[in-house]
């Protein structure tokens, strides 16, 4: 890197300085409009209300598991959604003394748990001692970093519908008392030849609880089965609210347990209602639903 | 006595061939029809036979979200195993437009290049608010007039420009490159902008002197190039250097002025060339400095318990070398979501003020033998060539999930799988060609250029190689190293054209070993 002509002598003249400062101009503007093209859009980050039973959007499935606050408004539970606020509570313990917001990893792992509060959530969704709720998700939803430094620590617990199909848990209704409608099925649990599923999905049997415990010695396979017959049938006489018998269509399926589980001291028996012909059916067979 | 301070023209050296005339109409043509020729080609690549692009891993949702649209993937679906190119109008609010969902917005200037494609989908009749084949389309144009450009600005007969060219076309047009212009990440305006700088450095150098305007056009690409993407910040050394090569053509001054001494003479010729490189510095801090701290914690993450602990005889030393809570050795190998990660423990909240990217440049400088097996880890994703969990295909195309599109392969044929001594010796002959070839004295300017270019290159790879594993190390190396690799593939072509203007004036000197067995060419 050698400069050429060594002998150069310099005279500044107007013209020079002129072009120079032009050129030092060009090359900011250059870089400025080159750096400009990479300023961030930042986007709106209201405070939505998110009293309990207000819903909210998730349409991008990041935004539903990825993102740990939710500043989306509340919208009416009739329209197109994906989240509903169960409960409201505030982060307390070892972590609500962080100035920064805790990572997301950290905060669910000790904080999720109070979102997946199996009896608070039956109890939003309306379900009484007969009905079995599957198919829910809770989702803790934590202020943003923001709001966080500034003293903020409320926890916020989202359910939603599970994530099955392309439009994945979008609903229009509510969760809020769900259970005692025929919308219920998508929450209740049932039975198909491939595994558990939703009751608003093909399936041969539905559950209902609670389920009967079992006592004495083991009964053997026969008789064991014969006791979880007689304990089911009041189950699912109330969860049909008649008594099976006079519905022909449907039988009880009790699930009694094995010898071996039984020794292990597990004797729960699962109440199962199936269809008599073993057909596949969808829809839920709960009595006394809106 | 001279009295210009811009280089004077040249005598041609006996030794050095004649210049090899081309009508500047002839030029233009040739430029513009190789041009368009490449388009075509970048759009039959990406286009027939179906899209080819690059499914999401996640990260695209961070930029895309600032153009107000959302992914059309369906929720039971996978984003990463099918390219879903269509994004629907969404009203994004908080956090869920961050960075990862940690507050902080991330800035590239890829913004620029898909809002152009937000415009353009429909004009080109594509379905959704934007469709990021409109962004394909897009890429295709811009390799095209690089490829002109190149054309333009590099020396020799037409036929040396159009090959020379066409092997960059090429680059952009493999498989591991061209599938990224159909994706919703950062780094198409990061690749193209850097294949962009190739004739720009060309420009700057071909007269023997810097002007402002070519000076321009470098700092205007080279702030989109970092803008880019963080980690494209390694460019910045490379980048002064190149601007700071050559002295300013000033112009002519006066006789009878005065004569500064040498130092300041040096400096006051490269003046111009030292306001753009501060302009890029000063570019590269802002961008770094306005990084979303989230990501930053996540690389650092990578970085230490990906490279550091997993390559470390002691990981309780190293961590307490760091300043981090040494009971976090356990966690070594983890990635943030695993279900031992260090990121579920209260002490990680201490280790993510403490342990900072510095922190990590400084644990490197206090135990520099700890970069070999950095290095080690580095080469096998060099070697790997591409990203291969990422699927390139529409979920229409008849494909399998993941599967991966690889019909343009000649640069992956070179060195995918490449043993790791050889792809050294590649870099090394590249460095080494570029010097040569830019000191010779008997190759005019704009053939030098050509040398310089290959050191831009190699000092460019290399500056990036360390970046890349030092800001992130092994995790996600593959497609972190697309930069990387394309800059060492862009030697290939370098290479080449040395070789043949090295050979070229070799004929035209009898001295040289090649004219004495051939004998030597005369002028004509």
């Amino acid at each position: 890197m050698t400069d050429r002509g060594p002998h150069r002598r310099w005279r500044w003249s107007p013209w020079a300085v002129g072009r120079s400062l032009a050129g030092v101009g060009l090359a900011v503007l250059a870089v400025v409009v080159g750096a400009s093209m990479s300023f961030a859009r930042p986007v709106p980050t209201p405070v939505p209300d998110q009293r309990s039973g207000t819903c909210h959007l998730a349409e991008d499935p990041n935004e539903l598991i990825a993102i740990p606050s939710d500043s989306a408004p509340a919208l009416p539970c009739t329209e197109p959604h994906q989240t509903e606020t169960m409960w409201v509570t505030k982060v307390t313990g070892e972590l609500a003394s962080s100035k920064s917001r805790p990572n997301g990893e950290l905060l669910n792992q000790r904080l999720s748990g109070r979102c997946y509060d199996y009896g608070r959530e039956r109890a939003y969704l309306g379900a009484g001692p007969s009905d079995v709720t599957w198919g829910i998700l809770s989702w803790a939803r934590y202020p943003t970093a923001a709001a966080w430094a500034r003293g903020d620590r409320t926890l916020v617990c989202q359910g939603s519908a599970t994530i099955k199909g392309a439009s994945g848990p979008t609903i229009d209704y509510r969760l809020a008392g769900i259970m005692s409608t025929t919308r219920s099925a998508r929450f209740r649990m049932c039975r198909a030849p491939a595994g558990l599923v939703t009751c608003d999905l093909p399936h041969t049997a539905e559950a209902a609880s609670p389920n009967v415990i079992l006592s004495g010695p083991w009964p053997g396979q026969t008789t064991g089965a014969k006791a979880a017959e007689d304990a089911c049938r009041p189950v699912v006489d109330t969860y049909l609210g008649q008594a099976i018998s006079s519905r022909p269509e449907l039988v009880s399926k009790p699930a009694p347990t094995s010898e071996r589980q039984w020794a292990a001291g597990d004797r729960s028996v699962n109440c199962w209602i199936g269809t008599a012909n073993g057909r596949l059916v969808i829809g839920t067979v709960r009595g006394g639903l809106r | 006595m001279t009295t210009t301070l811009a280089p004077p023209a040249e005598a041609p050296p006996t030794v050095s061939p004649p210049p090899q005339t081309t009508s500047v109409r002839s030029v233009a043509m040739t430029a513009a029809v190789t041009g368009m020729g490449w388009v075509a080609v970048l759009l039959a690549r990406l286009f027939i036979g179906g899209a080819v692009g690059m499914g999401d891993q996640g990260d695209g949702r961070r930029l895309m979200c600032q153009l107000g649209v959302r992914t059309t993937t369906p929720f039971d679906a996978s984003t990463s195993a099918y390219v879903h190119p269509t994004w629907v109008a969404h009203r994004w609010y908080g956090e869920a437009c961050s960075a990862d969902g940690s507050g902080g917005v991330f800035r590239s200037a890829e913004l620029w290049l898909l809002s152009l494609a937000k415009h353009l989908t429909p004009i080109l009749g594509l379905p959704g608010a934007l469709d990021l084949r409109a962004l394909g389309v897009i890429c295709a144009v811009l390799v095209g007039i690089v490829v002109a450009a190149l054309v333009v600005m590099l020396p020799g007969s037409l036929v040396f420009r159009v090959v020379i060219a066409s092997l960059v076309g090429l680059l952009a047009a493999d498989s591991a490159v061209a599938q990224f212009f159909i994706s919703p990440y950062s780094e198409p305006a990061e690749l193209i902008g850097t294949l962009a700088l190739c004739p720009a450095l060309l420009a700057i150098w071909r007269r023997g002197h810097t002007t402002w305007p070519s000076l321009a056009v470098v700092g205007f690409l080279g702030a989109v190039v970092i803008g880019a993407k963080t980690q494209a910040a390694a460019l910045l050394p490379a980048l002064i250097v190149a601007l700071l090569w050559l002295p300013h053509g000033w112009g002519t001054p006066r006789r009878g002025g005065w004569s500064p001494p040498r130092p300041l003479r040096w400096a006051a010729s490269r003046f111009p060339g030292m306001v753009v490189s501060a302009l890029l510095l000063a570019t590269t801090a802002y961008f770094v400095g306005t990084a979303p701290v989230g990501l930053g914690q996540q690389d650092v993450y990578a970085e230490v318990f990906g490279e550091i602990l997993i390559h470390s005889p002691n990981p309780a030393a190293d961590l307490r070398s760091l300043g981090a809570d040494p009971s976090l050795a356990s966690a070594a190998g983890t990635n943030p979501e695993s279900i031992n990660a260090a990121t579920l423990r209260p002490q990680y909240l201490l280790f993510r003020q403490q342990v900072t990217q510095a922190k990590v440049v400084e644990f490197y400088i206090t135990h520099p033998t700890r970069l070999f097996r950095v290095g080690a880890d580095g080469l096998k994703g060099v070697d790997q060539w591409r990203q291969t969990y990422l699927g390139s295909y529409l979920p229409d195309s008849g494909h399998p999930p993941g599967a991966i599109e690889n019909r343009v392969g000649f640069y992956g044929s070179l060195f995918q799988h490449l043993p790791q001594p050889l792809l050294v010796l590649d870099w090394l002959a590249i460095l080494w060609m570029g010097l040569r070839t830019a000191r010779h004295r008997g190759l005019r300017p704009a053939e030098q250029a050509i040398g310089r270019l290959a050191v831009f290159v190699a000092i460019a790879s290399f500056c990036e190689f360390w970046a890349v594993m030092i800001s992130v190390g092994f995790p996600d190396l593959y497609r972190h190293m697309i930069l990387t690799n394309m800059l060492l593939a862009l030697g290939v072509p370098l290479l080449i054209a040395s070789v043949a203007i090295r050979t070229r004036a070799a004929r035209y000197d009898p001295d040289s070993p090649i004219s004495a067995v051939l004998g030597p060419k005369q002028w004509t």
